[in-house]
């Protein structure tokens, strides 16, 4: 890989949590080459959210904190230990976010056009703060752009109001955009709108995007790596068309069985069990409860990531030919 | 085809829209909608927010009373239904939410939020009432000791819907209407709860309305789908076949914008065109017409009827047969 956009290593965030400290994000590192589409998948709870307030040091809670490890950006600059002005500098300036609920973020009294002049404002744009505006309401494809800046949030479609979140968050020409379940709350139809959308801007804009998402069919039609997370570690990473083709964690074997496909019918599939609570995490490979391959050195002994190919997994058994078809005896 | 449980008939919904201080116009939530459920089948009604599904599923329940247009149940008009009757309906159809959060009440039990419909509908007390929650907890693969005196935020997401289920089919109901029971739920447990639906379904010989915006949902479980948009039915058939070979170019649309696990896959660009219009600004003729790639003149003009194929497939769509 040329010279990484983001070079995370061994990131570590932890909560505090009635007077003790809980580890929710456990040494995760990831790298996002310039103009990279990457994924970062697992169910809810395994730590997915955290990694990305961790990457810009901004959290939802006073709670959570970064505990430890590395994160290199852009020209290697290093953002773990910022001072918190020059983070908001680099924050919304070179790395925009965009997150699940847009009715979170707009302010419903104040008009969109006016909502993203402010992230210009705040950055002290050198340009015109109308015309670029502008510029954004029609690099998202909302009509009639020059109408559009005097509405208010709620007089736009759902769809309409996650482009303004995305124009916002782009407005200053970010290196790199985080986007947290951006289409989650959307219907289908702009789901792939707001995709589709996403692949342009990275191809004309040459921006790397970090998506995050539980949805392995996102994933596949947008990235270009992926790294699968469980229980605040990866347990593996490739590009997308290796991992579809050959996943080697059991996890990413029974997410990808899991995922409901509309064009065929296929027996109903769930992993057995659940998201282990941070507080008390398995010992070993902390997925062995849930895996029907586990066996002694799992339960006693944390895998770590080993790489092969294209890619890297973190499983005791990956070489052995059983953990190809982790789930095919099993009728769960 | 078995004996419809429930049926709407010409069903026809017109909310009263605030467009100005004192300007109001019709919102057709639903437009001349007709669809049988019968005994021991799922059907799934598929379509965009703001096509009018839910709504459907309102009035098929009793929970909304139709602009126009009829419910039946077993035959007999919903509106006709007083007493003993009315109460007998409320009993024999029930409805499980999106979000079991906020249909659970966060300060009572799991045991205690089964218990509700026994003891309301059925009567039941004492020994009766907790032997029979037991049953129904480990209906739904919950054992019991380790639940019953749960609080519902002490359950997963996935943990909660099934206390929602427990509770819909505590009253032995013929139908089960089902609002995106999956939607909030991760992808890893939403079998679980599908599974669940499909096997009370078979094993009590249920009609089941899955009303869902996920056609991977409704592939899974259903066996009719039905498509609305804009308030009208735009599609209807088994669910094989209608997902196979789409008629309806919305329905193809709706497939074409649902992701896949597989990477290789080309997806058409852009498809489909625009958003859903606002139900108070139908457009002219067929609804869709704004937005398909296949529009022309006549879409724009007439209103095409749902027309019966040889398929057992229902479609309104003026170009049906050339695309």
């Amino acid at each position: 890989m040329t010279e990484p956009l983001l070079d995370v290593r061994d990131l570590r965030v932890s909560l505090r949590r009635s007077g003790r400290e809980v580890s929710v994000v456990d040494g995760v590192s990831l790298a996002i080459a310039p103009g990279e589409f990457v994924g970062l998948v697992g169910e809810s709870g395994c730590g997915k959210s955290m990694t990305a307030f961790g990457l810009v040091n901004l959290f939802p809670t006073p709670a959570a904190h970064l505990a430890g490890g590395t994160v290199t950006f852009h020209g290697g600059r290093r953002l773990d230990g910022l001072p918190p002005a020059a983070m908001r500098r680099i924050r919304g300036a070179e790395i925009g976010m965009v997150f699940q609920d847009p009715n979170t973020y707009l302010d419903p009294l104040l008009p969109i056009g006016h909502q993203i002049a402010e992230a210009l404002r705040e950055h002290d744009f050198a340009g015109d703060v109308d015309a670029r505006v502008l510029e954004l309401l029609t690099l998202m494809e909302i009509p009639d752009p020059a109408l559009a800046v005097r509405r208010f949030p709620h007089e736009l479609s759902g769809g309409q109001r996650q482009r303004a979140l995305i124009a916002a968050a782009l407005a200053m020409n970010p290196k790199l955009l985080i986007a947290d379940e951006p289409t989650t709350a959307l219907d289908v139809t702009i789901q792939a709108a707001i995709l589709d959308l996403l692949r342009r801007l990275r191809r004309q804009l040459g921006i790397g995007v970090l998506l995050i998402t539980h949805d392995l069919g996102v994933i596949a039609e947008t990235c270009d790596r992926v790294y699968v997370m469980y229980a605040g570690r990866i347990v593996e990473s490739n590009t997308t068309a290796s991992l579809f083709a050959t996943p080697r964690h059991p996890y990413s074997q029974g997410l990808i069985k899991a995922t409901l496909r509309p064009d065929r019918r296929e027996a109903l599939f769930s992993i057995p069990g659940q998201v282990p609570s941070p507080d008390s995490p398995p010992a070993g490979c902390r997925f062995h409860p849930r895996c029907p391959i586990a066996i002694a050195k799992c339960m006693g002994q944390s895998p770590e990531l080993v790489s092969y190919d294209s890619g890297s997994v973190a499983c005791h058994r990956a070489h052995d030919p059983a953990a190809r078809t982790t789930w095919s005896a099993s009728a769960a | 085809m078995n004996a419809s449980v429930i049926a709407a008939h010409d069903l026809q919904h017109v909310f009263a829209m605030r467009t100005g201080l004192f300007a109001r116009r019709p919102l057709y939530a639903l437009d001349g909608v007709s669809l049988d459920l019968g005994r021991n089948e799922t059907i799934a009604l598929v379509g965009e927010s703001g096509s009018g599904k839910t709504t459907l599923g309102r009035l098929l329940v009793g929970l909304q009373t139709p602009s126009r247009g009829q419910v039946t149940y077993r035959g007999q008009d919903l509106a006709a239904l007083r007493g003993e009757a009315w109460r007998a309906f409320r009993r024999a159809a029930q409805v499980v939410f999106q979000d079991p959060a906020a249909s659970l009440n966060p300060r009572r039990s799991v045991a205690s939020a089964v218990a509700t419909g026994l003891e309301g509908h059925l009567g039941l007390r004492g020994t009766a009432l907790y032997t029979r929650v037991d049953e129904l907890l480990e209906n739904v693969g919950m054992p019991p000791a380790q639940y019953r005196d749960r609080l519902p935020h002490e359950l997963s997401g996935g943990q909660r819907q099934r206390v929602a289920i427990a509770r819909a089919i505590a009253v032995d109901p013929e139908v089960l209407i089902a609002d995106e029971p999956v939607s909030a739920l991760d992808v890893s447990v939403r079998a679980h709860i599908l599974r669940l639906l499909q096997r009370l379904q078979h094993e009590r010989g249920l009609a089941c309305l899955l009303i869902t915006h996920d056609l991977g949902v409704a592939r899974a479980i259903a066996d009719r789908v039905v498509v609305l948009y804009l308030g009208r039915i735009v599609e209807q058939g088994p669910a094989e076949t209608l997902l196979d070979r789409p008629r309806h170019p919305y329905t193809r649309s709706l497939l074409d914008a649902s992701p896949r696990p597989d990477p290789a896959r080309a997806r058409e660009p852009q498809a489909p065109r625009g958003e859903i219009p606002s139900a108070v600004n139908r457009p002219t003729g067929c609804h869709f017409h704004p937005r398909c790639p296949h529009a022309v003149d006549r879409c724009r003009e007439e209103t095409p009827n749902l027309r019966s194929f040889d398929d057992g497939r229902l479609a309104a769509c003026h170009r049906a047969e050339e695309l």
